[in-house]
């Protein structure tokens, strides 16, 4: 027997939306975070202290005593109420600031009023004497039926309350102060009007006075926001549109009315001649009030809404909060360095004039840079000059030909130090932009040189040239070297590259150290070759080796172009053996894949996959921990930071087709440069920006998925490590997210680790099987889409998820959903099932199916089905148990809107499967047992075996109804050798309770065979133990019942800690 | 997503547009009847929140009067006007109001309603603690109204979203009403939180005097009304709906066994003027950027 539950539950950790921000200082901000208050120090991109504000409700205001400090680090103490749907907490945040980088050391609270709870939600609350050092505190809350009441908490006693003439529902409302030192409430309510009202007249009811109606939205209004000095109001509204409106109630003004955002808009800062507002479009935007134009959207957060947002007092900085838990940064202040739109802040090269012989102006035909500030330009005079960002530095003639002035193909290496240009007849020339040793010139190629690349060879002085020409047979790789002293360099054709069939080739990574060359084509293609190691011998010429194709794979991309290819050798990545390597496409998605040779043959297995555009991708670039994805989209030109999940800068540059080429420094551009050429000229944009002034991280606080969840489970084989525990979530928005939690730390988050984007459709399950190397994880969900993963471990915290296989679609109608899915391994069965597992889908077409799923074949096939649910199939859990049988059985248990829950034998048909001859799939007879356990649908379901004394399978099935009801059912099974008629139930043990809980019971987890936990949409996770009655029935005793802050709980999972 | 594609996936959205509904909600309304039988000896109803109509029309299909003298009469209200509907009369007021309260018992000649019935639901944020208080409030300004026009002994069926602060709900329903239901149709969707609240035979408490002037604010938690555990209001879960009809979660098959070609049908009522439309008008003439 357990005993009663000795421990509570305690929140550990959250990763919920982002309901309110709050700047105190420039560098300090608070956030709410369900019933956490997180206290952040932007300048040094950490978490200093994290507070539990409330047991039952989340925050969804911070109101602090007085408006921000303008200076940093003089913070000392600030008061702050804290509102959350009726209830109001008072804190004092006392602050310790280190006293020579004026960043933040730590955060403490003391409770200046306890919790207290008022009689309607709490909407807005204004500190009526905000006087730092008097004792009382006194607050006046606007309240959701638009009254407003004035409390001295001190006291704790009611001082005044007014109810406003017009009697409705707010969704948003805002105290403000005008210049006579009146309060005003401001009242969004759901009749669309925004009204002003003076809380402290009253009319000859008793009632608050309007002064004011601003009318003109046409949907609610979701937030109100007054301006610093009380004149300006801005509204944000379901009409997706925010105005801005005067506060002063003798003037009847015109408001401003903005345009933008594709969904509703939740919230929106004024901020000088600035409104920043935050929508269900997922977007931040900033707007000019005086163009009334939107001057920056910016994305950052992943699924549906942005719900929080703060300026910092200097203006300098926004943050912003989504409904995916993440908090960003973005500075306004680089706003214009961010979003090139006009040539004001461009640079045009100019050529020198036109010489005297030559009638037509001399034009830029293409351009390579060489570093941050200097460029490589071939004219329409076959001349190749470099020019300097310094304008009082003249342009140089490095290499002139005239026969290079109709066609030439210029490469340049990475270091700037060599160039490379090929002409229509064949010719290349390599010569040195800074002079360091003369040209040399030979022809390479028959007819036109088409392409030009020249890659590093890890050592000074020498790179490696690929040369292609129309023929689309082959490529060179040439050897080019610097010379001991001054004089032409050397070049010798060290290889001939066959490519593959239709394979035009696009980009060229290379890895001296792996002697492997990896190219991406035209159409989609990536094709790997071994190379042999390539010495430096002097003066011996060789043949040059020919090279063929070690791994061809196709449609990587789609059928659209392979833009780029780069090897990752970003320290934190490369694992031993391996080989790490990124490619991203026109059809705008970037993928890492994993190279490793085993018995002398190369295998690429593909790591990640995401889309970033529906532009396209054209550069990888890895620098320090960041990955930087460049492309292009509705003409213009972007740099997306992959690591960090944003667009950092972007110009207006006409589009992809252009001439182009790009340079970094660091991963958030703080050096860049970036040229393209626009009618024959040059423009180029040099960047240099110091976002370290404002904050170091713009991704303050990572983000989790946006939309709702609704699968999460434990990975329990990962690890006997108890401090830490990775899990893997999924739901609406189809990504595999994998994260860990750290018991041993305390600011209350869970690390992402890994995203996987694969499924099209909503991922509704999740199961596990013990494969033959590592755990197989299968994934179901709409679109009757189910795929199957094997989980590697990457180093000490990292994990990897390897694409094994999906299966095919077996269902007559395509919108299918697979509900639930269980797995199991067969090993249990005899040597003969290693390495086979099945899998049980509850699908939407009221079907359950049995798969089997073969790892030697990495195949899925179809075994069974059965309609005996008639009505859509919710649940369905599987296992082989081999324990108190005389052979092993696989067991199936299922469940569905019917209320019903079925046994399942499935023993002979998978053993059927293997032994008959081209196995036909079997249509199932009916289940071993049914019960119905519920009025409506069965949301929940769990089995556990539990070994009785009598002999047999004894299994304790709970499920949890839509009717807010669980049921306990233990079913014990026999087999019998004499017959071979497989299972029959023995003996059956049941118990339902009516309603345990207020709402649809959504989770449960048997954790032994006398206790369960359950959990509902009622917000309660109750536990529950069971007493076994005579008569066979069982009773039910809850045990404990908790109060959980997450709204909707869709799943459940419990990990059992030693 | 084609065009079919909710077709397939909601059984009930195509047969409300095969049957003429307005929404797939009026096979709720059915189902509830089905259960609990509510239109016998109904003449007099109010269906607050209407628009689009859907329940309206079921009303007006399912209430028969046997006395020539005395027809049956719907009044439907709503903030937004809705298309008419052949034997509802219209009333475009805010349930907060008296005044709304008052006419509708004028269009009942002074006599009280036989049944009130409220699908409505606010503009669900996704924050789901606002939207279930909001939910909530609607629901207390339908029963604040419901006091007003309802005759003792009658019905009183409201949505609810069964969310964490439902057994206050309950409790404050159970003061005006000795039978309370909680009612889940088979055409709600099994995984929504969504419900329906039927309170049966209206017995105000003594001394009770309906009154508009101050909004019914819903209960706190306090003495009895415990967060957890066993002493919390608990009211009966009654799933309604024909289990042999069709289920919301299952999805179908188009067209006929012969495979015939399936037709996709408009529906009934477009939706009434959504608060984004301007954006809609100006984005099709190009002029958001």
């Amino acid at each position: 027997m357990v005993g009663p539950l000795s421990v509570p539950l305690i929140k550990t950790a959250y990763a919920g939306q982002i309901t309110a921000l709050c700047f105190v200082t420039p560098t300090v901000l608070l956030a709410a975070t369900g019933p956490f208050l997180k206290v952040f120090d932007i300048l040094a991109g950490k978490i200093i202290a994290v507070f539990e504000i409330f047991e039952h409700n989340r925050i969804h205001g911070i109101h602090p005593d007085r408006p921000p400090s303008s200076a940093s680090g003089t913070l000392q103490t600030i008061r702050v109420a804290l509102s959350g749907g009726k209830e109001l907490k008072v804190l004092r945040l006392n602050f310790e600031c280190d006293t020579i980088t004026g960043t933040l050391v730590s955060c403490e609270q003391v409770i200046e009023c306890p919790l207290r709870s008022f009689k309607d939600w709490i909407k807005d609350v204004h500190w009526m004497s905000a006087d730092g050092d008097h004792p009382s505190i006194t607050l006046a809350l606007a309240l959701t039926h638009n009254f407003v009441e004035v409390w001295d908490l001190t006291a704790g006693s009611l001082i005044d309350t007014v109810q406003c003439e017009e009697h409705c529902i707010l969704y948003s409302a805002r105290f403000f102060e005008t210049g006579d030192g009146k309060t005003y409430l401001a009242s969004g309510t759901v009749f669309n009007h925004v009204l002003l009202w003076d809380i402290s007249a009253r009319n000859q009811d008793g009632e608050g006075i309007i002064h004011k109606s601003l009318i003109g939205h046409e949907g609610v209004i979701f937030n109100i926001r007054v301006s610093r000095d009380g004149k300006r109001l801005a509204t944000a509204s379901d009409d997706r549109t925010i105005r801005v409106w005067e506060t002063d109630i003798e003037r009847k003004s015109q408001h401003i009315c903005l345009y933008g955002h594709a969904a509703r808009i939740w919230d929106c800062k004024l901020m000088g001649n600035y409104v920043v507002s935050v929508a269900e479009d997922s977007t931040c935007r900033v707007w000019d009030l005086e163009t009334e134009e939107c001057i920056a959207c910016w994305e950052g957060h992943e699924g549906k809404n942005v719900w929080g947002v703060d300026i910092d007092p200097l203006a300098n900085v926004v943050a912003s909060g989504g409904g995916d838990s993440g908090i960003r940064l973005w500075s306004l202040t680089l706003l214009e360095r961010n979003k090139i739109d006009s040539d004001a802040q461009m640079h045009q090269v100019q050529l020198p004039a036109a010489s005297e012989e030559s009638t037509a102006p001399e034009m830029v035909k293409t351009f390579g840079l060489l570093d941050f500030s200097q460029a490589l330009i071939s004219t329409t005079a076959g001349r190749f000059l470099t020019s300097h960002r310094d304008e009082t530095l003249p342009m140089q003639e490095i290499y002139a030909d005239r026969d290079l002035a109709r066609y030439a193909s210029l490469g340049t290496s990475e270091c700037g130090q060599l160039s490379v240009v090929g002409g229509m007849e064949g010719q290349l020339a390599a010569f040195s932009p800074t002079g360091a040793f003369a040209a040399t010139r030979w022809v390479g190629h028959v007819g036109k040189v088409t392409q030009v690349v020249i890659r590093s060879s890890g050592t000074a002085g020498i790179w490696y040239l690929f040369t292609a020409d129309k023929n689309d047979e082959e490529m060179y790789m040439s050897c080019i070297k610097i010379p001991s002293e001054f004089g032409p360099c050397m070049v010798d054709r060290i290889a001939t590259i066959t490519l593959p069939e239709h394979f035009w080739t696009m980009d060229i990574a290379f890895s001296p150290e792996h002697q492997l060359l990896i190219m991406g084509s035209r159409s989609g293609a990536i094709v790997a070759y071994d190379t042999p190691l390539f010495e430096a011998k002097e003066g011996i010429v060789t043949e040059p080796t020919i090279l063929l194709p070690a791994l061809v794979r196709r449609r990587v991309h789609g059928k659209d172009s392979v833009s780029s290819i780069a090897i990752d050798d970003r320290p934190s990545i490369q694992s031993i053996g391996e080989l790490i390597f990124g490619t991203v496409g026109r059809d705008g998605t970037y993928c890492r894949f994993a190279m490793a040779k085993q018995n002398e043959t190369w295998t690429m297995e593909l790591l990640y996959r995401s889309k970033i555009t529906k532009g396209w991708l054209e550069k990888i670039y890895y620098v320090e921990d960041m990955a930087v994805l460049c492309g292009f989209y509705q003409k213009r030109f972007f740099a997306y930071n992959e690591t960090k999940k944003y667009e950092m800068f972007s110009v207006a540059c006409g589009g992809g087709h252009r001439k182009w080429d790009f340079r970094l420094q660091d991963g958030l551009l703080n050096r860049a440069t970036f040229g393209f050429v626009r009618k024959e000229y040059l423009q180029l944009i040099f960047r240099e920006t110091d976002n370290t002034q404002q904050f170091c991280e713009p991704k303050l606080q990572d983000n989790h998925s946006g939309n709702e969840t609704r699968v999460v489970r434990f990975i329990d084989s990962w690890g006997e490590n108890g401090d830490t525990s990775l899990l893997v979530t999924s739901g609406e928005d189809a990504v595999l997210r994998f994260a860990e939690y750290d018991s041993r730390r305390n600011d209350q988050s869970i690390t992402n680790l890994l995203s996987v984007r694969k499924h099209t459709s909503v991922v509704r399950s999740i199961a596990f099987s013990k494969g033959l190397s590592g755990t197989l994880m299968f994934t179901a969900g709409a679109r009757e889409e189910m795929r199957c993963w094997r989980l590697e471990r990457d180093g000490d915290s990292a994990i990897r998820c390897l694409d094994m296989a999906v299966a095919p679609n077996a269902s007559d109608i395509t919108e299918t959903r697979i509900m639930d899915i269980g797995s199991a391994s067969l090993s249990a069965l005899g040597k003969d099932f290693h390495g086979r597992h099945v899998v049980l889908a509850a699908c939407s077409d009221a079907y359950l199916r049995l798969w089997l799923y073969d790892e030697a074949s990495n195949e899925f096939s179809l075994v069974a089905y059965s309609r005996a649910h008639q009505r859509c199939v919710l649940k369905a859990r599987i296992s082989a148990f081999a324990e108190g049988l005389s052979t092993p059985a696989v067991v199936g248990i299922t469940a569905g809107t019917d209320g019903r829950v079925m046994a399942w034998d499935f023993t002979d048909t998978v053993k059927q499967h293997f032994t008959e001859s081209g196995s036909s799939v079997v249509d199932l007879a009916q289940p071993l047992y049914t019960s119905k356990v519920h009025q409506s649908g069965v949301n929940a379901l769990d089995i556990l075996p539990c070994p009785d004394s009598d002999k047999g399978l004894t299994l304790l099935i709970a499920t949890g109804g839509d009717d807010n009801g669980i049921s306990a059912t233990k079913i014990t099974f026999c087999d019998h050798i004499s017959t071979q008629a497989g299972l029959t139930v023995q003996k059956v043990v049941q118990g339902i309770i009516l309603s345990p809980h207020s709402s649809g019971v959504t989770g449960i987890t048997v954790i032994s065979a006398s206790r369960f936990l359950t959990t509902s949409y009622d917000q309660r996770i109750n536990a529950f133990d069971l007493a076994e009655l005579s008569g066979d029935t069982y009773s039910f005793i809850c045990v404990a019942s908790q109060y959980v802050d997450v709204a909707d709980i869709s799943d459940m999972d419990v990990r059992l800690v030693r | 997503m084609g065009k079919s594609s909710k077709d397939k996936r909601d059984i009930y959205y195509r047969a409300a547009k095969e049957q003429g509904w307005r929404a797939r909600s009026a096979f709720k309304l059915l189902q509830i009847d089905e259960e609990f039988d509510i239109f016998s000896g109904v003449t007099r109803c109010v269906d607050l929140c209407a628009a689009p109509g859907s329940w309206s029309q079921v009303l007006s299909k399912k209430m028969k009067s046997d006395d020539p003298n005395d027809p049956a009469k719907i009044v439907a209200v709503d903030l937004q006007a809705m298309a008419p509907l052949p034997g509802v009369i219209q009333l475009q007021g805010d349930i907060t109001k008296s005044s709304t309260a008052e006419q509708i018992i004028s269009h009942f000649e002074g006599r009280l309603a036989d049944l009130v019935v409220c699908d409505g639901a606010p503009d669900v944020t996704g924050l789901h603690d606002m939207d279930e208080y909001i939910q909530a409030q609607l629901l207390l300004a339908a029963l604040n109204i419901t006091t007003n026009v309802l005759r003792p002994g009658g019905t009183f069926i409201a949505k609810i979203f069964r969310g964490k602060d439902i057994s206050l709900l309950y409790a404050q329903m159970k003061i005006f009403f000795p039978t309370v239901t909680c009612s889940k149709p088979r055409s709600s969707r099994n995984s929504s939180i969504e419900a329906f609240i039927v309170c049966q035979n209206y017995t105000p408490p003594p001394n009770y005097t309906p009154t508009m002037l101050n909004p019914l604010l819903d209960y706190s938690y306090g003495e009895g009304n415990e967060l957890t555990g066993i002493n919390r209001v608990i009211v009966p879960f009654i799933a309604c709906g024909d289990l042999s009809g069709f289920d919301s979660d299952q999805t179908y098959a188009l067209g006929n066994a012969e495979g015939e070609e399936y037709n996709v049908l408009d529906p009934v009522q477009m939706p009434i003027r959504p608060p984004y439309q301007t954006y809609i008008d100006m984005k099709k003439r190009n002029e958001i950027k």
